[in-house]
């Protein structure tokens, strides 16, 4: 698998997947951290200010990362070479290609839904355009690849894409809110993620399951048979791994914690710390996904 | 019973609604899956032939068009010279002709490029021409 997969790779690829890795995270952790602060109003203000500052920050190594990639494809283009990553004609067709019309609407979104991150008079305002950010960054995702010029298929990527941004941008502020001191700790606030999480997963599974069945070509087998199957059932995998936590935390961890169990703080940190890891190694199984064709035909 | 013919009425409605909704989404999706990605169909010279006389055009052909970003072909001495098709357009088929026939030997093929969904592209295939 990791050989069919491989075949091609140079440090330019290698450059290329990991910019886009960091892109994906970039861009989901902003967008999620702007769907997360609109859901939870009443996070302590020292929580809404780190939010907003971690948000800000992934939505500039969002637009740094997609100016980054330009040259990164046009060098891959060329043959993987430096002169070919600023050779003029090569970056024009980078630009005026599906990869250019995404790089640039997730430019413009990241820009727009920082409006709903700043303070200050016209919240109404603010949060139309930061709306408007989103739906363009998410609108971005599904210009490229298999989903293009697909309305549904789109639409299915989209909902996923929020989903998975909203809990990824959930897992920082949560897992900050459990280093608070003791008695702080808003547990109403962990139970109504986990209350908001059971319907955000149903939906991210939903919207993944109908589009991976799409690019399989509805063959269960090619989820063996083929590199990109292979690859598709780690990422199914990891995400199974995932609700294991997130059904840990729901179950288990939080009514512990509400209950105030020793040692239930502690442990529900760490769950977190862990669903974070196993959300990295989800990103790069991702990526990978990128440079596998799907078996759909 | 006019009650239960009414609601059976509606029910039917409903269930015929479901059905035309669901053979909607079926055809889409159908439609979908009849729609393919960029595949190569055919090079010239195929991969691995030997040819008695040099080829007259170096060829990759696809299934659907392709913007061609980089066509280099190389044997033991060097890059070969071609007269091309232009670098960037999007076609079905892209070709050079060797601006010299070509010495007996191994050769490679490489080239590169971008759908119009935005996935690249590479690939190579080789002939050999016997002295």
């Amino acid at each position: 698998m990791i050989d069919t997969l491989l075949n091609g790779w140079d440090v330019w690829v290698v450059a290329r997947e990991l910019a886009t890795v960091g892109f994906y995270a970039a861009v989901l952790m902003a967008v999620g951290g702007v769907l997360f602060r609109a859901a939870f109003p009443a996070l302590p203000v020292v929580q809404q200010e780190r939010l907003v500052r971690v948000s800000q920050v992934a939505a500039w190594m969002g637009i740094g990362l997609a100016l980054l990639l330009c040259p990164l494809h046009a060098a891959y283009l060329g043959g993987g070479s430096l002169s070919a990553a600023y050779d003029s004609t090569l970056l024009w067709i980078v630009l005026h290609s599906a990869q250019g019309e995404r790089l640039c609407l997730a430019v413009v979104g990241l820009l727009l839904l920082q409006v709903a991150l700043i303070g200050g008079r016209l919240p109404l305002l603010r949060h139309v355009v930061g709306s408007l950010g989103i739906v363009l960054v998410l609108v971005a995702f599904a210009l490229v690849g298999h989903t293009r010029g697909k309305p549904m298929l789109s639409g299915l990527l989209i909902a996923h894409l929020a989903m998975a941004a909203f809990w990824l941008a959930a897992l920082l502020p949560l897992y900050r809110l459990l280093r608070a001191p003791q008695g702080s700790l808003p547990a109403r606030q962990l139970q109504r993620f986990s209350y908001l999480g059971a319907g955000m997963i149903a939906v991210l599974l939903i919207a993944g399951g109908v589009l991976a069945a799409w690019l399989l070509g509805g063959r269960v087998s090619a989820l063996w048979l083929s590199a990109y199957g292979q690859v598709l059932s780690l990422k199914l995998a990891l995400v199974a791994l995932l609700l294991a936590l997130g059904g840990l935390n729901r179950w288990r961890l939080v009514p512990a914690l509400a209950r105030g169990e020793r040692h239930a703080r502690r442990h529900l940190r760490l769950s977190i710390a862990g669903e974070g890891v196993v959300m990295a190694l989800v990103l790069f199984a991702a990526a990978l996904l990128m440079n596998a064709g799907a078996p759909m035909t | 019973m006019t009650i239960i013919d009414c609601t059976a009425g509606k029910q039917a409605g409903r269930i015929r609604r479901c059905w035309r909704l669901a053979a909607t989404v079926g055809l889409v999706t159908v439609s979908s899956l009849a729609w393919s990605h960029t595949h190569v169909i055919a090079t010239h010279p195929a991969d691995g032939d030997v040819l008695q006389e040099p080829p007259e055009r170096i060829a990759v052909e696809f299934d659907s068009p392709l913007r061609m970003t980089r066509f280099e072909v190389t044997d033991p001495r060097g890059t070969v010279e071609l007269n091309e098709d232009t670098i960037g357009a999007m076609a079905e088929q892209h070709e050079g002709v060797p601006v010299a026939p070509l010495a007996p030997g191994k050769y490679r093929v490489e080239w590169r490029g971008l759908t119009d969904d935005g996935h690249s592209m590479s690939g190579d295939f080789g002939f050999t021409i016997d002295d």
